[in-house]
Formats: C-alpha cells, sequence, structure tokens
C-alpha cells in the first residue's frame, strides 16, 4: 500500500516534468497549393498563447519543435493566405502545408518583410504579383527598377537599373539567379535589367544586418529565384509591348514529381531598322545596323525522394549592337567596307541538390558557373586597284572583357532546439578575369601584324566558411549572431578576413519593434566605372597584389508600429568604406593600350550615413508607401581632389517615392508613382588660365610684348593660343545638378476570358514631362547671351520626356 | 494614330536640352606663374582668370606687389622687380644668389588679394651623354623659297647621377633653333642668323611604366625614383621635321633641367588634362597649384644646356 501510494505520488510529481520535457518535431515543407512550388521564408507558428515560430529555408523546409499533444499550427507567406490547423502530435511529424496565393490586388500586400512580418527596413521581399500593376517605362515592368522605390536603394542615373544603396556604388550589390552570382544585370544600357519578371519567383533584398551566409558585397544582397514550374499542371503567359515581347511555360514534367520552366524575351529593334535598309540597299551600297537584346531563363527539378530533391537552372542573355556598311565602285574596282559591333551578356546555370537527412538537418549542395562577357570589335577593309595590281588594306580591332567564376558551396540548416535556427556551411569559388583585352590585326598585300595587351588572365580565388544562429524566444527577443572567415588568394597573395555579424531586437507581440544590427563585409572584385550609368564598358576586374580587397563596416538602429492601417519604419544607419579604388583623374575606358591597373587610384576611403523612413498601408482599396531617404556619401583618394573629402557622385541629401494603387473595380488599377531625389554632385569647370612649361622660349615674351603695343586682344588670344589653356574645376563634385523629379501614371484593364486571362495596360512615363538631367553639356556659343553670362553654356541635357506606353499581355 | 505619333515627334524633340544655372563660382582668380632659375633674370606673370570659359582675357594686374623671401630672411624688395608690363614682373638682377636647397618664398599682394607660394632651387642636373645615330637629313622645300627642310632622327644616350645629390626629379627636352615666330595673322618668319627662338623637337623615351610619360612633343619629365635606382641610363630617341628654315641645321641642344617635385606634379595634370580632352567620360582632372589664394605654379628650376653638332 505504502509502495502503491509512494509510486503515485512520484508519478504525480513526475508526470508534469516529463511532460514538459516531452516535445516532438514538426517539420516539412511550406507549398504554393496550386503549384506545389516551395515558399522561401514562409512563417510557420505552433501554440496557443505562446507562439513558437521559425521561417522556411531558401528551399522552403522548416522545422519546430513543439511540445507533444494538440497544437495548432499556422503559416503564413506574403502574397498568400493564412493557413490554420489545430493537429495532434504524438512523435516527430513530418508534413507539408500548403498555401493559396491571393488573387485580387485589394488582397496583394504591395511589400512584403520577412521574416514574422518583422517591420525592417533592412530587409525586403518583392514577387512580381506585387509590381505587376506599377506604372512602368515603354511598357516594361521592371523588379530592379521597382526596387528603386524603397527607402535607402536608388538608381545612379535616370532610368537606368544600376542600383546605389546606403551611399555604396553599383558593383557592392551582390546579385545571385537561384544562388549564382551575376555581374551586369543591365540590358539596353541600363534601361531594362536582365531579370524578366515572367520567370522570377521572388527576390529578397537585404541592405543592413547581412546574414553570415551572405558575403563578398558590401552594400546589398538581392537574392532572386526563378520559378520553379507548377507540378500538376502547365501554364503560360505571353506578353507585347514597346521594347520587348515575352513568352513563359512551365508545367510538370512528371506530375507531383518534377516541373520545368522555360521563360524567353526578345526585343525588336534590329527588325524596325533592317526591313528599310533591306529596301534601299543594292549590290555596291549597303548599310546595316541594328540593335537586340533577348533572355533565356530555364529551370528543371525533380523530387527524387521524400528527402531529395535536384534542380537545374540556367540563363543566357545579351545585348547585341551592330552596323556595317559597303561601297563598290566597279568602275574603279574600289571596295571599302567595315563593321562595328558592341556584345555583352551573361550566361550562368547551377546544378543544385536539397538532401533532408532528418527533421533537424537540412542541407543544399551547388555547383555553379557563371560567366560575364563583353566584346567590342571594329574592322575595315579596303581593296582598291591599281593598274594591273589590286591594293588591300585591312584592320581589325577587339576589345573584349570576360569574367568567369566556378562556385561549390554546401549550406547545412540544423534546428538543434525550439527557437533556434543554425545556419553553417562553405563555399569555394574561383575567378578567372580578363579585363580589357586588346587586339590589332593590320594587313596589307605583303604584310601582316598583329598585337595583343592584356591579354593574360587573372586567376584567383575565395575561400569561406560561415555560423549563424537565428534564435527567436517566446518573450520577443530575436538575435542572429553570425561569423564568417574568408580568404581570397591571387597569386601567392593572400587576404584574410574576419567578418562578425549581429542583428537583433525586441518586437512587441503585434506591436513596435526595434532593431539593431552590425556588419563587417569584404569584398573582392571591384567595378571601375566612369560614368555610374550601367554601361557595359564598367569594367569587373580582381583584386590583385597591388590592389587588396575593398572592406565596409555597417551598424544600424531601426524602429518599427504598426499604426492603425498603416506601418511606420525607421531606421538610421552609418557605414565605413576602406581600399577603394577609382579611376584616376582624366582615366576613361575609352582610352585604350594602358594596363587597366595603371589608370586608377587605390587605397580609398568612405563614409556613408543616414536616416530611411518607410509608411505604408496594405489593406483596402488604396494600397501604397511613401519612403524617404536622409543621406550621405563621401569619399578621399590620395590623389583625387588634392587628398581632401569630396561627396561621391551618388551622394544625395533627399530622396523620396510615394507608391500609391487604387483599385477603381475589381478588373481595373490605376496606379501612380511619384519620385523627388534632390541632384547628384557634379564637377563643373570654373575658369580657365595659361599654363607654363620649362623651358619657354625668351622670345615669347619679347613677342608678346611687341604685339602687345599693337593689339591688345590679339597679344592676350595669342599668348593663350601657344602657351595652351589650364581648366580649373575647383573642388571635386562641388556642384549639384537641379532637383530630379517625376510622375508616373498606368491604368490597367483585366479581363478573364474563357481560356486565358488578359491583361491591357495603359502608362505614361514622366507624365508632366519635367525635364531631369540626364548629363551635363556645354556650349561654346560666344556671342549673344552666352558671351556676356558669367555663367558660360552649360546646359543639361534630358533624356526621357513624357513617353506614353501600351502592353498587352496574357496568362492561360 | 497619325496625330498621336506627331505629338509624340514633336514633344521628343523639343524637350531635350535645357539651360540652368549652376552658380559657378567665376568671381576672377590671381593667377601666378613663375619658373625661376638661378642663372637667369625673373620673371613672374600675374594676372587674372577670366569670368567664362570662353573668354581668353587673363587680365593683368598691374600695380601688385611682390615680395621674395629666401630662408626666411628679410624680403628682397620691390625695387628688384623694376618691369612691370601686361602683368609680367621682372627682376633687374642677372642673378638671383640662391643656392640649391633654398628655401623660396613668394609673396604677391592686389588689391582683391594676397597669394604666397613657397619653392626652392633644385641643385644643378649631373649627367652624361653619348650620341647615338644621329642624323638630319636635309631636302629642298616645296614650293621652293631658297629654304630647307630638315629631317632629324637618332638616339641619345643619357646618364644621370642622383648618387652625388640625391636629386630624382628631372625634365628632359631636346630643340632646335627656329626662325618661325608664330603670328597673326599669318605666320611670321625672322630672317636673323642669331634668332635665339627654339622649337621643340619630338621625344620619346622607350622605357616601362616606371617612367611617367607625359608630353612627348614637348619633352619629359621624370620621376627616377618610380624605378630601380641602379638603372640610371636612358635611351632618348629624338625625331623632328623642321622646315621652311633659311640656313643649314648645325645642331640641336639637349637641355636636362632639375624641377620640383610640385612642378612634376603640376605638369602630371596638365599633361591628364590635355590627354582627357573632350572625352566625355574620362574624370575631371583638377591641376596642381601650389599657390595658395590662387592658381598657377611657382617652382625652381636648375638647368644645364648642351649643344650637339650634327657633323
Amino acid at each position: 500500500m505504502v509502495h502503491r501510494f509512494l509510486l503515485l505520488s512520484f508519478s504525480l510529481i513526475l508526470l508534469p516534468i516529463a511532460t514538459l520535457a516531452q516535445k516532438v518535431i514538426i517539420s516539412g515543407h511550406v507549398l504554393d497549393a496550386q503549384s506545389g512550388e516551395f515558399l522561401i521564408n514562409a512563417n510557420v507558428y505552433a501554440g496557443e498563447s505562446t507562439l513558437i515560430g521559425t521561417t522556411t529555408n531558401s528551399y522552403g523546409f522548416f522545422s519546430l519543435k513543439v511540445a507533444k499533444g494538440i497544437t495548432i499550427l499556422q503559416a503564413s507567406y506574403v502574397g498568400y493566405g493564412k493557413f490554420q490547423k489545430t493537429i495532434a502530435v504524438s512523435g516527430d511529424t513530418t508534413l507539408e502545408i500548403r498555401i493559396d496565393p491571393l488573387v485580387s490586388l485589394n488582397e496583394v500586400s504591395i511589400i512584403g518583410h520577412k521574416p514574422g512580418d518583422r517591420s525592417s527596413i533592412s530587409e525586403f521581399r518583392i514577387t512580381p504579383k506585387m509590381i505587376q500593376y506599377l506604372p512602368t517605362l515603354a511598357g516594361e515592368r521592371d523588379i530592379i527598377r521597382s526596387l528603386q522605390l524603397l527607402p535607402g536603394i536608388r538608381a545612379g542615373t535616370e532610368a537606368t537599373t544600376g542600383l546605389v544603396v546606403r551611399g555604396g556604388s553599383p558593383d557592392q550589390n551582390l546579385f545571385l539567379l537561384d544562388g549564382n552570382p551575376i555581374y551586369n544585370i543591365s540590358h539596353l544600357y541600363g534601361f531594362l535589367s536582365v531579370f524578366n519578371d515572367d520567370a522570377i519567383n521572388s527576390i529578397d533584398v537585404i541592405k543592413g544586418g547581412f546574414p553570415a551566409r551572405y558575403g563578398g558585397r558590401l552594400s546589398s544582397i538581392i537574392d532572386v529565384r526563378m520559378k520553379e514550374g507548377n507540378l500538376y499542371k502547365h501554364e503560360g503567359s505571353a506578353s507585347i509591348g514597346l521594347l520587348t515581347s515575352k513568352l513563359s511555360l512551365n508545367g510538370p514534367v512528371i506530375k507531383g514529381k518534377g516541373s520545368y520552366m522555360i521563360s524567353a524575351r526578345r526585343s525588336y529593334f534590329d527588325l524596325f531598322t533592317s526591313i528599310p535598309a533591306w529596301l534601299s540597299n543594292t549590290k555596291t551600297d549597303k548599310r546595316n545596323s541594328g540593335y537586340s537584346l533577348y533572355d533565356l531563363n530555364g529551370k528543371i527539378n525533380f523530387i527524387l525522394s521524400p528527402t531529395d530533391r535536384i534542380y537545374l537552372s540556367l540563363y543566357h542573355g545579351n545585348d547585341t549592337y551592330s552596323e556595317s556598311y559597303l561601297d563598290k565602285e566597279d568602275s574603279i574596282a574600289s571596295l571599302n567596307q567595315g563593321t562595328n559591333n558592341l556584345k555583352w551578356g551573361n550566361s550562368l546555370g547551377s546544378l543544385r541538390w536539397n538532401h533532408t537527412f532528418n527533421n533537424k538537418l537540412f542541407c543544399n549542395t551547388q555547383l555553379a558557373w557563371t560567366r560575364y562577357h563583353l566584346n567590342s570589335g571594329y574592322s575595315y577593309s579596303t581593296e582598291e586597284s591599281q593598274g594591273e595590281n589590286m591594293e588591300k588594306f585591312g584592320y581589325n580591332s577587339e576589345y573584349s572583357s570576360i569574367v568567369r567564376d566556378i562556385t561549390g558551396r554546401a549550406d547545412f540548416n540544423y534546428y538543434p532546439k525550439e527557437n533556434h535556427q543554425v545556419n553553417f556551411g562553405a563555399e569555394i569559388i574561383g575567378y578567372q578575369f580578363r579585363p580589357g583585352v586588346q587586339s590589332y590585326l593590320f594587313t596589307t598585300d605583303s604584310t601582316s601584324r598583329d598585337t595583343l595587351i592584356n591579354a593574360i588572365p587573372f586567376n584567383s580565388s575565395s575561400w569561406s566558411v560561415y555560423a549563424e544562429d537565428q534564435i527567436r524566444l517566446p518573450n520577443g527577443i530575436f538575435l542572429n549572431p553570425g561569423l564568417r572567415f574568408n580568404l581570397y588568394r591571387s597569386g601567392n597573395k593572400n587576404y584574410w578576413s574576419v567578418e562578425p555579424r549581429f542583428s537583433g531586437g525586441f518586437e512587441w507581440p503585434g506591436s513596435a519593434r526595434v532593431e539593431v544590427s552590425y556588419s563587417r563585409i569584404q569584398q573582392s572584385i571591384h567595378l571601375l566605372s566612369n560614368s555610374g550609368l550601367g554601361m557595359p564598358t564598367d569594367l569587373w576586374v580582381p583584386s590583385t597584389k597591388r590592389i587588396p580587397p575593398q572592406q565596409s563596416q555597417q551598424v544600424s538602429l531601426g524602429f518599427g508600429t504598426p499604426l492603425g492601417s498603416f506601418h511606420f519604419g525607421m531606421e538610421g544607419y552609418y557605414k565605413t568604406f576602406r581600399n577603394l579604388i577609382t579611376y584616376s583623374e582624366g582615366a576613361s575606358f575609352l582610352v585604350q593600350g594602358n594596363n587597366w591597373e595603371d589608370k586608377i587610384e587605390t587605397g580609398g576611403i568612405g563614409k556613408a550615413y543616414g536616416m530611411e523612413f518607410l509608411l505604408r498601408k496594405d489593406e483596402g482599396k488604396l494600397k501604397g508607401w511613401l519612403a524617404y531617404t536622409l543621406s550621405w556619401s563621401k569619399r578621399k583618394f590620395e590623389g583625387i581632389n588634392g587628398g581632401n573629402w569630396y561627396f561621391d557622385k551618388f551622394d544625395r541629401r533627399h530622396d523620396i517615392a510615394i507608391n500609391l494603387s487604387y483599385q477603381i473595380k475589381k478588373n481595373i488599377v490605376l496606379s501612380g508613382t511619384w519620385v523627388f531625389a534632390t541632384g547628384n554632385p557634379v564637377t563643373l569647370p570654373e575658369t580657365i588660365f595659361p599654363f607654363v612649361h620649362y623651358p619657354m622660349d625668351i622670345n615669347d615674351f619679347n613677342y608678346t610684348i611687341l604685339m602687345s603695343s599693337q593689339n591688345l586682344f590679339g597679344f592676350v588670344t595669342e599668348m593663350a593660343r601657344r602657351r595652351g589653356e589650364l581648366i580649373d574645376y575647383g573642388e571635386r563634385n562641388k556642384y549639384r545638378m537641379p532637383d530630379y523629379h517625376r510622375l508616373d501614371i498606368s491604368i490597367s484593364f483585366i479581363k478573364e476570358k474563357k481560356r486565358f486571362q488578359r491583361t491591357w495596360s495603359l502608362g505614361l512615363y514622366n507624365a508632366y514631362s519635367h525635364l531631369n538631367p540626364f548629363y551635363v553639356t556645354y556650349t561654346d556659343d560666344t556671342s549673344g547671351a552666352w558671351a556676356q553670362k558669367s555663367t558660360a553654356g552649360v546646359r543639361i541635357v534630358t533624356l526621357l520626356p513624357v513617353m506614353p506606353s501600351v502592353s498587352y499581355s496574357i496568362k492561360f | 494614330m497619325k496625330l498621336y505619333w506627331a505629338i509624340l515627334f514633336l514633344l521628343v524633340c523639343n524637350s531635350c536640352r535645357s539651360d540652368y544655372d549652376f552658380g559657378i563660382d567665376t568671381n576672377p582668380k590671381p593667377i601666378v606663374n613663375c619658373l625661376f632659375h638661378p642663372d637667369s633674370i625673373w620673371r613672374i606673370e600675374i594676372t587674372r582668370s577670366p569670368a567664362s570659359l570662353w573668354k581668353y582675357h587673363f587680365a593683368p594686374i598691374e600695380g601688385a606687389t611682390v615680395r621674395i623671401s629666401l630662408n626666411s630672411q628679410n624680403p628682397l624688395l620691390l625695387d628688384q622687380f623694376v618691369s612691370k608690363d601686361l602683368g609680367f614682373y621682372t627682376s633687374s638682377a642677372e642673378n638671383v644668389p640662391s643656392a640649391p636647397f633654398e628655401t623660396v618664398r613668394l609673396e604677391v599682394i592686389t588689391e582683391e588679394n594676397t597669394v604666397t607660394a613657397t619653392s626652392y632651387i633644385p641643385p644643378k642636373p649631373l649627367f652624361s651623354k653619348e650620341i647615338l645615330d644621329l642624323i638630319a637629313t636635309k631636302r629642298e622645300h616645296r614650293p621652293k623659297n631658297g629654304r630647307f627642310d630638315w629631317d632629324i632622327e637618332g638616339k641619345i644616350h643619357l646618364k644621370i647621377d642622383t648618387r652625388k645629390n640625391g636629386h630624382v626629379w628631372y625634365s628632359i627636352v631636346v630643340r632646335y633653333r627656329s626662325n618661325m615666330i608664330y603670328g597673326s595673322p599669318g605666320r611670321i618668319y625672322s630672317n636673323d642668323p642669331d634668332t635665339t627662338i627654339f622649337d621643340y623637337l619630338r621625344l620619346d623615351i622607350p622605357y616601362p611604366d616606371a617612367f611617367k610619360t607625359l608630353r612627348k612633343t614637348d619633352g619629359y619629365c621624370i620621376d627616377l625614383s618610380a624605378y630601380d635606382p641602379e638603372m640610371d641610363e636612358l635611351i632618348l630617341n629624338v625625331q623632328g621635321d623642321v622646315d621652311n628654315l633659311p640656313g643649314d641645321l648645325d645642331f640641336i641642344v639637349l637641355t636636362v633641367a632639375s624641377i620640383t617635385e610640385e612642378y612634376l606634379m603640376y605638369n602630371k595634370k596638365v599633361i591628364a588634362q590635355y590627354v582627357a580632352g573632350q572625352d566625355l567620360f574620362s574624370e575631371p582632372v583638377s591641376v596642381y597649384s601650389n599657390i595658395k589664394g590662387g592658381l598657377g605654379i611657382f617652382s625652381g628650376i636648375n638647368s644645364v644646356t648642351d649643344t650637339i653638332r650634327f657633323h
């Protein structure tokens, strides 16, 4: 009796303890209910009064440790409805959560935040669905241009896709396409990006508080994921616009087991120009020129087993400008012909394998390659009859720049205990650069001479390991400490980098949030750019023995809170840079023949700081946001501006973007965007002055004195002409371009047909045709009003006044 | 539809360029240029910059007070600069006594500003030379006018000794005696055979990157510290086409000058700006100036000129 009493007593005491200790793991994937595609960074919660939560990884996998018994499982994802289900778990459970996508604009949030609906300004998620109703440029939706409406992110120049993030330069943004870096994201000299939104599933943007799993770029990570394809049914879309046309198809390869996605986009300027050329060309007089761009995206994936899945992603895109001519005169047996072309593009591919070891450990292994090339060529040849002989002469020059890299990486997600997700992994990248290879070939009847400059490639490698822990405590505290080690090798020169990362804060449930972060990052490659336009002539170069990797440190402090149907967020940041490079004074990518290392200034430092504000409304018929950024960005190089600090060319004091979308009816959406920014800095000539050189002839002075008695103006003009004038520019970037502002509006008419959905979009870019500055030019008109003005003939050139557009698209 | 395209076309054509006042600071700045040599009279140019980029009028500043101080001693007084014509202030003394490396301070006081600059006299260059295959070929001028054209080509082997004085910045030019005076409305030729007008021959020093190669038509400025100190021998490729000389071309002159680092930096930027030219995409070049409160260059020079005769 006593034994039974004691046994019962101990059982009653130990039962709660035993119950508390009995945790089970719920793991699995979160999927789109209609297509079967995995949802990345979807939120998954379990519990009633106390929520335990996590987010899915880059392949839709999650793992949660919950108490045994009845629990409420919830999941949510931006652009999708909410999932909620009460389940009973008696042991470790693997399941799939399927969520339906939202359909109408009324239900779609414009900006997504990750994870846990945190109101971070440092991180965003954009999907094509979110931007489908934003105003366009010439009818072309572009995800990258849409990012420029967010705080802290702006374009380098009017209508271009180069991004300037928190005072950094365009090369400091890491663009990943299915985990593969892409070096030049610009089509059409920067007016379009290479990302065809029909092929894109999501874009995650990180500009502060960088997790340790990312490295190699100082200012931002733009992680673009391609669609995987519907696992259950075939679908597609097509569109025709003023600039390009697109076609996308996706569907199951094996229903429920494998899917494909292919997407193509092409322009037709070359077709427009070739028709009149074809009509006017003759046998003896031919002219032809044209410009074309295209993108091809492809992806295929197979679910090999419940624990294994493989993916193959491919991309190829090109821009080509070419012109040719032929002049032939039969009477004198003369022939002149020539070609001129400029071509650039990217090719990349990656093979990935996902493996789930158990309900706590997930792994993604990836092998990837990428290639960026730029080729510029010019050739001409002549033949002319000289009596019985034919004289021939030929000239051919080519300039090319190539970047290749091969990447191998393994990333692990480990869920050791509740509220912890440990990520760790390693990455190896092999680089090959050929920056600025020049070849020249001269040929005549009897001789041939060729010259090759800068042909030797630069080979280097980068080795990284990292570990981080994403901690989400029930009391609202979240932390993400991490560490990344990087070794960059260039020849026998090693550059080590230890990169601590931290972000953390406190979130009141459903209410305000405070976050602080710190990052230290090393970047081993640089982009030399004269203009900041995102021109294909921008040169990617590696760190070498003479040129160390660039580095940055960034701290940020942010706050966010819901305000009724609005949400408000603000964040301040401070960044420092070192080991920056830039073109030396007087240098230009147009000047060929020199090694690029001799045209640059090294050892530059920089600083950028500012405040970002975002007020957004995600619900109701009227949605949108207001973004404001106040910022400074400065640079300092020994050989520039006399070694003094100067404003960076992308420094802009105030930057405002207002975006609104209104659903007039279920099938009519009106949207508008207004942007304002204070002018970019610019260096302008202030005056001229004569130069001297040694030895000057003594009679220079005698002559000028002699002349002066005859004609004063003749004297000074002639003296200046003989000796030359120098231009005084004053301080670098001392002046400001005029303020930039622009209104874009568009209206979309959607109709559901029997077998497809069609959309007509009408738009107006720069609706009130404000003459925004593109670049500065000078007039040398010395007569009339200009001769009298003290500010001599400086003029603003505008690229894009008002531009209407129309596009037609279908989804089936 | 046609009306739509017509309107669009007109909008595009009419909205491309616009005037904008950047508020550029065009207040005239004092310009002071002076390259002073211990073996010749000093001449300082003092002018003002124009108020417009397209007015090539450098207004001379008259009545400025000019002071020269050596080694921070009491300044040489104004009466050293007795000629003040049209912006050129010329000393009367044949030699301004200055030892090498002596600090020379300039102060120019005008009604609007005071500008200052500091420099020094570098040591005289020590060098030896050897002439290799230097030939001048004579041709009759076309159209015939009794004058001659000359083609000059050859090499000069130059060895500069930097070990004794440690000085590493030099300027090298090769010139011929010319009789052509540039003038308006047309060229003017001097018939005086003893004219001391000299013009430049093309000079090329085919060395790799260690040399900062500058304006090849006017000579070279060189920083010898930029490369192997054991290799201080230079091969100068000389080339020139001289037209319309009344007499024979008997000789050319080689001038090797020790210059200051400031003058080297000034020349570097001058040539960078010249090369950048009208390239829309080139980075703007700020010309170096050691004139505090103004623009220009104030620098000491010390040179040796050798005559090279053709046989």
